[in-house]
């Protein structure tokens, strides 16, 4: 149960940056990091197979096909940097970071965003372009997806601390750099 | 929140159902690309202080009704994306009541006098 205590944000009810809020953001991230870092060995040919229950030939055809190598990077291994991105600035700061560190949730939130953005795109190329389905990778799509909403509101705590520092005259890059202002 | 778990699953049968009914490709490539963003609008509108992202859902919900007839689908995928449709917008507009504050939402940057300034 979320309760006010005195790292709450001025109107919340619950501290977006208390621990218990991030830990999950931090499994979902290892997950997905896991999934990515197995499906990109694959790609890499560490494994000779991978792990498909559902579609048959179908994470084989996604994992090398022309999309997956349009980077000189297996993109699963470029996914699960993106993960490691995530549970790094997930982690980073203390349960008043909301306020202490607004860069490190900004740049949290701006990991993201993009990484959910990119698991759309390739899930929807999947059966558009390539006439196959990955069962895994949409189990990392969904985790990226899923993962969007619970970082926002630490985002959105920080953007409104920054509006009350500006309204109060002071510096804001300041504020956003965890420079004490008030 | 029930209403969002609904419109995730909705967006499921629209990404499953080109295989399952055997659509053309046209109306397949139309619910490829559909399903999956009913699913990520419908997830993300599940956080109350998002909730109002579920109104993308009535844009992919129209775009489901009205598609059919601007590509002449055939029967099966007519009915099914036209049903689909409809449910989506049906659901896309319950709202849950906001149990919690979160300092005005995101309105409140906006705004002249937000809740997290009042206290």
């Amino acid at each position: 149960m979320e309760t006010k205590t005195l790292h709450t944000p001025p109107a919340w009810d619950y501290n977006p940056s208390a621990w218990s809020q991030r830990i999950p953001l931090l499994i979902y991230a290892l997950v997905g990091f896991l999934i990515s870092l197995y499906l990109g060995l694959y790609q890499l040919g560490t494994f000779e197979s991978v792990w498909e229950p559902f579609f048959g030939d179908g994470s084989r055809k996604v994992l090398h096909s022309s999309i997956s190598k349009l980077l000189p990077v297996p993109d699963a291994l470029l996914g699960a940097f993106g993960y490691l991105v995530d549970a790094v600035t997930g982690a980073i700061g203390s349960k008043s970071r909301w306020k202490t560190k607004p860069w490190i949730v900004i740049l949290f939130g701006i990991a993201v965003g993009p990484l959910g953005l990119i698991s759309i795109i390739l899930v929807i190329s999947q059966p558009l372009l390539l006439d196959a389905w990955c069962t895994l990778c949409l189990g990392s799509a969904l985790i990226s997806v899923i993962m969007i909403s619970p970082a926002l509101d630490e985002l959105l705590a920080s953007l409104q601390y920054l509006q009350r520092i500006k309204r109060k005259k002071k510096s804001v890059w300041k504020a956003f750099c965890g420079i004490a202002t008030d | 929140m029930w209403a969002r778990i609904v419109n995730a699953f909705l967006g499921l049968l629209v990404m499953a159902s080109p295989s399952i009914l055997q659509f053309e490709k046209i109306a397949a490539d139309i619910n490829y690309i559909t399903g999956p963003l009913i699913i990520t609008t419908a997830v993300i509108a599940m956080w109350e202080f998002n909730q109002n992202v579920r109104y993308f859902n009535v844009v992919t919900g129209v775009w489901l009704v009205i598609a059919p007839f601007i590509f002449s689908f055939s029967t099966a995928a007519l009915t099914t994306d036209l049903i689909l449709g409809l449910l989506v917008i049906l659901f896309a507009f319950i709202k849950v009541n906001v149990s919690k504050r979160y300092g005005g939402g995101w309105r409140s940057l906006f705004q002249d006098n937000p809740l997290h300034m009042q206290e």
